[in-house]
C-alpha cells in the first residue's frame, strides 16, 4: 500500500468513524502542524477527538478527495467537506444553526516507512467556513 | 514534460522574481493563456486576467511581501509548495474597507500548480493562513459568545 492510498484509507476511516483502523494508519505520536491543534490531546487521540468534534458539529458530514499525489515520503491532498451545522461549533462560539458548510483544505502529509502518517501541514479555508456559517460578516460589496 | 529539477526551478526563479521582486510582467509570461485560477480574490475572475489582477492586490496590500519556500512535493507535470509569507500590512489594507494597520504578519500556504507541456503554469489553487494574518493584524472579529454576554 502505497502512502497515496494510505491517505484514502484515513479519509475512508474517518467517514465511518472507524477509529481502530485511523490508529492503524497514524502514528501513536502524529504531529499536526495545524492552526487549533494545540487545543488538542497530542498524537493519534488529538485527530480522532478533532473527527469526533466535527461529527458532533455537522453529524451528516461527508468528506471527498479532490485532488491528490504523492512524492517520497510525502502525500498532497485537496479534501472537501459538506455538512450542516447540527451541534454547534463550542471552540468558536457558535450555536447550531442548521446552516449548510462546504468547505476545503489542502494537507501535506509525512509518512514513516511503514506508511503511517507521522506529521501533517494543512491549511483550510476557515474564512469560508465562518461567513457559512454566519460568524464572519462576507466581504463587503463584493 | 518538465523534469523535477526543471520545476524545482521554476518555483524558486518565480518566488524570487514573481513574488519577491512583485514583477507582474514576469509572472504574466509565466501563466499560460488558458491559465485557471481557482482561487481568486473575492470579486475577481477565474483566468489568467483575474490571477494577475489577484497579484497586484496583494502586492498592492503588502509592499514589502516576501516568501520562502520551504518545500515542494513534485508528481508528473504538478507541484505543491509550502511557503511562508512575511510582510506588512502598509498598503491599500488587507480586506476591502479596512484601512492598513501597519502591523507585520507571518503565515504559511500550501498551493498547487499544474505546468502544462509548454512548461507554462496553467491551473492553481492554494489556501493561505488568512485566519493567522488577521490574527497578527488584530482584525479577527469578536466570537459570537463575547457579544452575545456583553
Amino acid at each position: 500500500m502505497d502512502n497515496v492510498d494510505v491517505v484514502r484509507r484515513l479519509e475512508e476511516a474517518y467517514g465511518k468513524a472507524d477509529y481502530d483502523k485511523v490508529r492503524e494508519l497514524i502514528s501513536p505520536d502524529f504531529v499536526p502542524h495545524t492552526r487549533g491543534s494545540e487545543m488538542l490531546p497530542p498524537g493519534v487521540e488529538g485527530a480522532i477527538a478533532a473527527d469526533q468534534a466535527a461529527w458532533m458539529s455537522y453529524p451528516d458530514k461527508r468528506s471527498e478527495i479532490v485532488d491528490i499525489f504523492g512524492e517520497g515520503d510525502r502525500v498532497v491532498a485537496h479534501i472537501r467537506m459538506t455538512g450542516t451545522n447540527k451541534g454547534g461549533l463550542p471552540w468558536a462560539g457558535i450555536p447550531p444553526n442548521d446552516a449548510k458548510v462546504d468547505t476545503d483544505w489542502v494537507q501535506i502529509s509525512r509518512h514513516d516507512a511503514d506508511g503511517k502518517l507521522v506529521e501533517t501541514w494543512s491549511q483550510m479555508d476557515v474564512p469560508k467556513m465562518m461567513m457559512q456559517l454566519g460568524a464572519m460578516p462576507a466581504p463587503g460589496g463584493m | 514534460m518538465a523534469t523535477r529539477q526543471q520545476i524545482e526551478e521554476m518555483v524558486h526563479e518565480f518566488n524570487e522574481r514573481g513574488f519577491n521582486a512583485q514583477d507582474v510582467d514576469y509572472i504574466e509570461g509565466r501563466l499560460s493563456d488558458d491559465f485557471i485560477e481557482h482561487n481568486p480574490l473575492p470579486g475577481l475572475g477565474n483566468d489568467k486576467k483575474g490571477a494577475l489582477e489577484t497579484f497586484r492586490a496583494i502586492f498592492a496590500a503588502t509592499p514589502d511581501l516576501h516568501s520562502e519556500v520551504v518545500e515542494v512535493i513534485v508528481s508528473g507535470n504538478k507541484f505543491a509548495i509550502r511557503s511562508r509569507f512575511t510582510g506588512t500590512d502598509s498598503g491599500t489594507g488587507q480586506m476591502p474597507g479596512v484601512p492598513p494597520t501597519g502591523k507585520s504578519f507571518t503565515a504559511e500556504s500550501i498551493d498547487v500548480v499544474t505546468v502544462n507541456d509548454a512548461g507554462a503554469f496553467s491551473e492553481h489553487y492554494g489556501i493561505q493562513d488568512v485566519i493567522g494574518i488577521m490574527g497578527q493584524l488584530g482584525l479577527l472579529p469578536p466570537p459570537p459568545e463575547t457579544t452575545a454576554t456583553s
